[in-house]
């Protein structure tokens, strides 16, 4: 097995036994049964990944990654030019947009008071953001350097006594701030209380 | 500057490999040298972050050139320069190709261009990303600091502590990222796209080194598309990066089993050491390792090269012992620590497993191919020939991460969603070290032979 391990390996202190084998040209022979061994595995890649019989289960796993892969691909070419900031728009949608509106709108020093899952997707109402944007990490990505502070925390820590602004969102939160507001926007950021 | 920190850090993993040993292939020490080197890196900078140095791009770029002097002053002193001269082995391969081979390394270079082009053009989206690594990494950046930012504080987060809370999680995706951020990157997706292409050079750079070339492509092939993991390689989840670190290890670790080359054995302990410095629950395949290790030496009556390897292995542990201990980085408990009996637990464990290996859609043929393998490697295994040790090592891998899952009190969530979302990721790291199985079996490697002369220039 010793004997047969050296002969396959491919490190440097191999080397002067694989270069011993003195290489010599393309033979006949060797082009057909390379042709041959190509042939046979470009046919199984098309029967396996490429065009898969339906119901054939061990083969959909590779023919799902490769389209993946190929739909990815066309998607990178169509929108090549891009910003980063698009692209999360892209994938995170509404909930990415508004908070970059919130980041925009808010001083860096900003302590923002975030509406929990409920305001985000209410019971019965359609919804119109995707992912975790009430999770305190996950709005962090997108607000650093601001604060977040969620309704759990209200009153339980030193932070929650310090909120500059209110986040409004499918009309919810008003009940948080000082003052009562005339137009009741949906989506908002709010001052916690009126400057005096 | 973000380049510049890439490109030191994987020279410093090139040195780390040659100072290990000169008998790498190249192909291994491209492979190795993103994964060791960012693993070096993310440890210098805990280390600066224990003794309250700022983590800046100066300050990172600094240490990461001080460790890149200081490895290279070993290699030159110890291993001498020559060491690090390029020995072209690949050519060799060129010089002997088979068409087969070509076509091969074209399927997995194109299908691995298109993977590394989605994992860098589309920013971190998942939620794990953004509810822990991504947004701890950005935030720790920004912060300067990773066990004293923001969102480690108590007093700002007070659900941090919680069970399961990210404060715990093992260092090595959160700084990673933190690296790229602190060098100027928009999204920290550099990171998982070049751990997954460096892993696929390394995986068949380590093939190669136990098999014919031809068949070490079509199993690298085989493990990059396993349909789920390649998947989750252009996300920023740590479960890809892990099995990278654990299979490799394993791999190298079952190798020098069989070559008795101490480099892997070194190689192996270091890969090990760094998958626990990347998840938590890494522990289990340092364990296998040293079970089958001590087995070994047990049998061979010599104990120091199973110490070695087991000191080497739990460094990156201890150094996140200290760092936990220090930063006070804690979560209540979630693990059940006495002996227990719950058949239902045990049950919903064992079909949760089995629905995993007999479900193609996660893993492709992976785990059918690897089961035939086994039966049709028994002999040699049973006559000393085949590769029981590594066949061992996967076995209690699995074991272990049974036992870790039916000790865990599921407080946050079902045992149920846990088995049927989390643990199809726990199990990437079978892929590829199932695929090294049945490529290194010796039925395999003597088929292997037979194609090398069958199809390769004489």
């Amino acid at each position: 097995m010793k004997a047969h391990s050296s002969k396959s390996q491919n490190a440097p202190s191999q080397k002067g036994k694989a270069t011993t084998t003195s290489p010599g040209g393309f033979t006949f022979s060797w082009i057909i049964k390379n042709i041959l061994a190509v042939v046979i595995v470009l046919f199984l890649f098309n029967k396996l990944v490429l065009k898969i019989e339906p119901g054939n289960n061990w083969a959909s796993g590779y023919n799902w990654a490769y389209n993946m892969l190929k739909g990815n691909a066309k998607t990178i070419r169509q929108y090549a030019y891009t910003t980063t900031d698009n692209r999360f728009e892209m994938k995170l949608g509404l909930s990415h947009v508004y908070l970059r509106y919130l980041k925009e709108n808010t001083p860096e020093n900003a302590v923002i008071l975030l509406p929990s899952q409920e305001a985000f997707f209410p019971k019965g109402e359609e919804h119109i953001f995707s992912g975790e944007p009430f999770n305190k990490l996950w709005a962090t990505r997108f607000l650093y350097p601001r604060r977040v502070i969620i309704p759990s925390e209200l009153g339980k820590t030193p932070w929650s006594e310090r909120i500059t602004h209110v986040a409004i969102v499918n009309g919810r939160g008003y009940e948080y701030l000082d003052y009562e507001v005339g137009q009741k926007a949906p989506h908002t950021v709010l001052p916690i209380r009126i400057k005096q | 500057m973000l380049i510049f920190g890439i490109v030191l850090t994987c020279l410093s993993g090139i040195l780390l490999t040659a100072f290990i040993s000169s008998r790498f292939s190249w192909t291994e020490r491209i492979g190795l040298s993103f994964p060791l080197g960012m693993t070096l890196q993310t440890i210098v900078m805990a280390l600066l972050d224990l003794v309250h140095i700022p983590l800046t791009a100066a300050s990172v770029l600094t240490a990461g050139a001080v460790v890149f002097a200081l490895l290279l002053f070993l290699v030159i002193r110890y291993r001498g320069i020559d060491s690090l001269r390029f020995t072209p082995a690949m050519l060799n391969d060129w010089r002997q190709a088979n068409l087969l081979w070509v076509l091969l390394l074209v399927i997995i270079a194109y299908c691995e261009y298109m993977n590394f082009s989605k994992c860098i053009f589309f920013p971190p989206s998942d939620r794990d990303s953004l509810a822990a690594f991504d947004t701890l990494g950005f935030v720790a950046a920004h912060d300067h600091t990773y066990m004293r930012m923001s969102l480690f504080d108590a007093d700002y987060n007070p659900s941090i502590h919680r069970a399961g809370g990210s404060i715990a999680y093992a260092p090595f995706v959160q700084m990673s990222y933190a690296y790229v951020y602190l060098l100027g990157a928009e999204t920290s997706k550099a990171i998982p796209a070049l751990m997954y292409l460096f892993f696929i050079i390394a995986f068949y750079g380590i093939l190669r080194r136990n098999t014919g070339k031809t068949l070490a492509a079509l199993a690298t092939l085989f493990m990059m598309m396993a349909p789920e993991m390649l998947a989750f390689s252009s996300l920023s989840a740590t479960n890809v990066m892990q099995a990278v670190f654990a299979s490799l290890g394993i791999a190298y670790t079952a190798s020098w089993l069989r070559s008795r080359n101490d480099h892997e054995l070194y190689a192996g302990a270091l890969l090990l050491g760094a998958n626990m410095w990347c998840r938590n629950e890494g522990v289990i395949f340092i364990g296998a390792a040293c079970i089958v290790l001590l087995v070994d030496c047990i049998r061979r009556k010599s104990y120091r090269k199973g110490l070695y390897f087991t000191g080497l292995a739990l460094i990156p542990a201890v150094i996140w012992f200290i760092y936990m201990k220090i930063g006070g980085l804690y979560t209540e408990g979630m693990a059940i620590t006495h002996l227990f009996w719950d058949g239902e637990k045990a049950g919903n464990i064992v079909n949760g497993f089995w629905a995993l290996f007999t479900n193609p859609l996660y893993y492709g043929c992976t785990f059918p191919v690897f089961a035939i393998f086994i039966l049709a490697d028994i002999w040699f295994m049973i006559k000393g020939k085949g590769n029981l040790a590594l066949l061992s090592m996967i076995v209690l891998s699995i074991l272990f991460y049974g036992l870790v899952i039916y000790h865990v009190n599921y407080v946050w969530d079902s045992i149920q969603n846990v088995l049927a979302y989390s643990a199809k990721r726990f199990f990437f790291c079978f892929v590829p070290m199932c695929w090294y199985f049945v490529a290194t079996a010796q039925i395999t490697r003597k088929g292997s032979d037979y194609i090398e002369k069958f199809l390769s220039l004489k």
